[in-house]
């Protein structure tokens, strides 16, 4: 509804998360998304943090298997690959990289 | 030159289901037309600010829309920075009007937010963030600005309820505005027992999802004045995405915005009688006070607690309302009236100097205007 998506365009953007799929980083910030965008709201409420790979930069994901009481700044955390969404009535799947811990 | 803000106008902000877009910029603009006191025919260059229009209302074109409703045909300039579109929509027009190619320019900021469902608006406001590095994490504005919360918390040993004193005023300024979308009061305690959004900003911590619009005339038109002039104008950017900044507790473009503007008005900061500052989130208005030179890093609050009374008088976003494109034309609106000495019960005695901070997306676009009485 908000951009017209597609597998074109869902292939290009999941390259972007390719660079960080094992890249080890610390935690810098994060916060428990309650009130979600519609395409994400199946999955609410959910842990999306900032997190710093070093010389690979930063890069915003979810958290998984992270448990609340373990959220701190500087936790080690490492980039994995999965699920992000579902799009529309034709459920194209978009994948990228979540961070889990180490 | 001297560049006179010579009409200004701001509709109710609100959920106004019973009005569209079009009914919208037709009231803003013969809001401000009437008040400028001149004709139709004496507006010689349209700038119009809104974001949303083609996401939620499926309207993009808007400059020819504004031209249809008033019934000319002239330049007509649409301007998208995110919530800076109505600011960045103000300096264009300032700068166009400053270089004697017109002597009057109507500027129109303009959103419609409420015809669709908060998932639904979520989703579409996720426009004025990153869609490679942010959106595709599921993170959300209140999201991006409760990163930036709890990383100025955690730096300053404060705690998320340290930030409930911002609403709290906020809306004591709401209350006396019948405009503002949500003219109540509030406690610290109503804050904290507010639903949590993004941790840890809860739902009284944010700024509403608005309806509304506003707009000013410019003019150097010299037979007519209102007494109220554009004195100082500033604009800077900085990364879309907070994966790009250097910082997660200051905003380098209103660092950079507001030493030209400053500079160009030959003031200082303390020099203000008035701010309308960028209030989307509670923390927002902190970095706001910091990053304008009001207080130093990590003082924000306590320098608040002094002297907020010169902020945000109209009740700010947060309790004012934000439709997005109409937020920086609004906070020019707000602050001409202060210095016209209009406002009554919300009027900062005896101001003459005036500042308004618009912010586009998580400190993507920031821009600063100076008015002077």
């Amino acid at each position: 509804m908000y951009y017209l998506t597609s597998p074109v365009r869902i292939w290009r953007e999941q390259k972007t998360d390719y660079p960080f799929l094992g890249r080890v980083g610390r935690l810098v910030s994060w916060t428990k998304v309650i009130a979600a965008p519609v395409s994400f709201s199946d999955q609410a409420p959910y842990v999306v943090g900032l997190v710093d790979c070093g010389e690979w930069g930063k890069k915003m994901g979810q958290l998984i298997g992270v448990e609340e009481g373990e959220l701190k700044v500087g936790r080690k955390l490492i980039g994995v690959w999965r699920r992000l969404r579902i799009h529309g009535d034709e459920g194209l799947i978009e994948y990228g990289v979540k961070f889990r811990r180490l | 030159m001297k560049l006179q803000i010579l009409g200004a106008y701001q509709t109710k902000f609100g959920e106004l289901w019973d009005k569209s877009l079009t009914d919208l910029i037709s009231e803003a603009a013969m809001g401000a037309i009437q008040d400028a006191g001149i004709g139709i025919k004496d507006i010689e260059t349209i700038y119009v600010g809104s974001m949303l229009a083609p996401a939620v209302a499926g309207q993009s074109h808007l400059g020819a829309v504004a031209a249809e409703i008033l019934g000319i045909s002239l330049p007509v300039t649409v301007i998208e920075a995110a919530c800076a579109s109505g600011g960045v929509a103000v300096r264009q027009a300032a700068l166009a009007v400053e270089s004697d190619r017109y002597k009057n320019a109507l500027i129109i900021g303009v959103e419609k937010m409420t015809d669709v469902s908060s998932g639904e608006i979520t989703e579409a406001l996720m426009g004025a963030a990153s869609s490679e590095e942010e959106r595709r994490s599921g993170i959300t504005f209140p999201g991006l600005y409760a990163l930036m919360a709890r990383a100025y918390l955690d730096k300053y040993k404060l705690q998320a309820k340290d930030l409930a004193s911002i609403a709290v005023k906020n809306h004591s300024y709401a209350c006396l505005n019948d405009l503002a979308h949500l003219p109540f009061c509030v406690s610290e305690e109503d804050v904290a027992k507010s639903p949590l959004v993004a941790d840890p900003l809860r739902l009284l911590d944010c700024s509403p999802v608005s309806d509304g619009a506003a707009a000013i005339i410019l003019s150097t038109d010299k037979k007519k004045t209102q007494g109220v002039y554009l004195v100082g104008s500033g604009q800077a950017s900085d990364s879309i995405s907070l994966t790009k900044r250097q910082s997660l507790t200051q905003l380098r473009a209103t660092q950079l915005a507001v030493k030209e503007a400053l500079a160009e008005a030959k003031v200082e900061i303390k020099d203000m009688d008035v701010l309308e500052v960028h209030d989307c989130f509670s923390i927002a208005e902190v970095l706001a006070i910091e990053d304008l030179g009001l207080a130093s890093k990590g003082e924000g609050l306590v320098w608040l607690k002094k002297h907020g009374g010169m902020i945000n008088t109209s009740g700010g976003l947060k309790a004012c309302g934000h439709p997005v494109g109409a937020t920086g034309v609004k906070q020019i609106v707000e602050v001409t009236r202060q210095l016209r000495g209009e406002l009554g019960q919300r009027q900062v005695k005896g101001a003459r100097l005036g500042l308004t901070h618009n912010v586009g997306g998580s400190g993507g676009t920031a821009v600063i205007h100076v008015l002077s009485n």
